[in-house]
């Protein structure tokens, strides 16, 4: 098929215009990060591993959430009290030492005044401390990277690791089984 | 008379289709390019220094062969952290011209393309310090450590003639890690010729200009 001469110079200009519309195009897609590139900086200094109570229910596809009526968590070793017999708890968040290569918590379940002391697990933590940049305005963090979990058997049946690398993300990193008894908790 | 006169338009039809042939020989150059997007990466994120060159070459039609090089540093000191990394890389790879050439002084393109790229850096943080309310803050240093990175690239993007001989154009990189430093005391905040160390598969564009010489 012969070419038609006459549409090039047409075709030539079209092609000219698109590409210099494209170049325009790409140039403004060059200042789109810098737009992006606000970093918030709350509270990103402590990277805490993120528990969740569950329970098997035989006609659920998936373990079913569990809320304790009350719990109290406490770092080993230190006076300060994460969680004061908080209500309704289902979810915790607990802050790695990043000084040591390893945390350990205790996890006070609701009790009479008598014996409250004596209803707890204790959960130790093992793990890799990795300093991250996460970004110059926000400066250095603490990720860590998960080896192992122990725990005492009070109230925790068994526990399931689903993420070992603790970032700054929302994952849940640890699934604790409870002993579970309808009703009692 | 007529027979004479349409013999003469067909002698002038081939001459022209003659002359269309001759227009789409390949005539060899060196294409050099330099990345201008750093310049502005430089003013929202002035900590981060990085350098490209690119040279590329039309070596089969339409199919341009890419070698692009470059350094990187990294540098910033601040109250609670001190932070440097310097570092190189290079990528190679094809290109392909997807626009139709409809004569020889045109040599606007639009590319698709994959590239291979390397990287090597070292970095450092002489000290860092992080605060942790409930079991107390967290100082150190991290000595000077090497890392590598390998990648594969998809690229896409223009280049467009608006002089003689000078090209402006962008391209997209999609990036695909295929291998890097394993298990590193310390991630990487910037990866030379790769992007931030915190994005596992980065997405970047990169304007540049380039100059053609003929061979």
């Amino acid at each position: 098929m012969e070419r038609n001469l006459t549409n090039i110079p047409k075709k030539k200009y079209l092609v000219k215009t698109v590409l210099k519309l494209l170049l325009i195009a790409g140039f403004l897609l060059l200042l789109f990060p810098s737009c992006l590139n606000e970093e918030v900086c709350e509270d990103v200094s402590t990277v805490p591993v993120r528990i969740g109570f569950y329970f098997d229910d035989e006609n659920e596809a998936q373990p079913v959430l569990l809320a304790f009526d009350s719990l109290k968590v406490q770092g080993l070793g230190n006076d300060s009290i994460i969680y004061d017999y908080r209500y309704n708890v289902s979810r915790i968040e607990l802050p790695l030492n990043s000084n040591a290569e390893s945390s350990v918590f205790l996890i006070y379940y609701p009790a009479s005044p008598e014996i409250a002391h004596l209803v707890v697990d204790t959960l130790r933590f093992y793990y890799d401390v990795k300093p991250t940049l996460i970004s110059m305005e926000c400066g250095f963090v603490s990720f860590f990277e998960l080896k192992e979990v122990r725990f005492s058997r009070m109230l925790i049946d068994s526990i399931s690791i689903e993420e070992t690398s603790i970032i700054n993300n929302f994952d849940e990193h640890i699934k604790i089984f409870p002993f579970f008894d309808d009703g009692d908790i | 008379m007529m027979v004479t006169y349409s013999v003469a338009l067909s002698a002038q039809d081939e001459n022209r289709t003659d002359t269309l042939k001759k227009d789409f020989e390949i005539k060899p150059f060196v294409r050099l390019g330099f990345d201008v997007s750093a310049i502005g990466r430089s003013i929202y994120e002035p900590e981060v220094r990085q350098l490209e060159f690119s040279i590329d070459s039309e070596l089969l039609r339409n199919w341009f062969f890419n070698l692009e090089a470059g350094m990187m540093q990294v540098s910033s000191e601040q109250e609670t952290f001190s932070y440097s990394a310097d570092g190189f890389f290079i990528r190679g790879g094809v290109d392909l011209n997807l626009l139709e050439r409809l004569n020889a002084q045109q040599n606007d393109l639009v590319l698709i393309g994959l590239r291979y790229g390397y990287s090597f850096l070292q970095h450092e943080a002489p000290y860092f310090f992080i605060e942790n309310p409930y079991w107390g803050s967290h100082s150190g240093s991290i000595e000077k450590t090497p890392y590598h990175n390998h990648w594969m690239e998809l690229t896409g993007g223009v280049k467009t003639e608006v002089f003689q001989n000078l090209f402006l154009g962008w391209m997209l990189r999609v990036k695909v890690p295929l291998y890097r430093t394993t298990d590193p005391a310390i991630e990487p905040y910037f990866i030379s010729g790769f992007g931030h160390g915190k994005r596992s598969s980065p997405v970047t564009v990169h304007f540049s200009a380039y100059y053609r010489f003929g061979l």
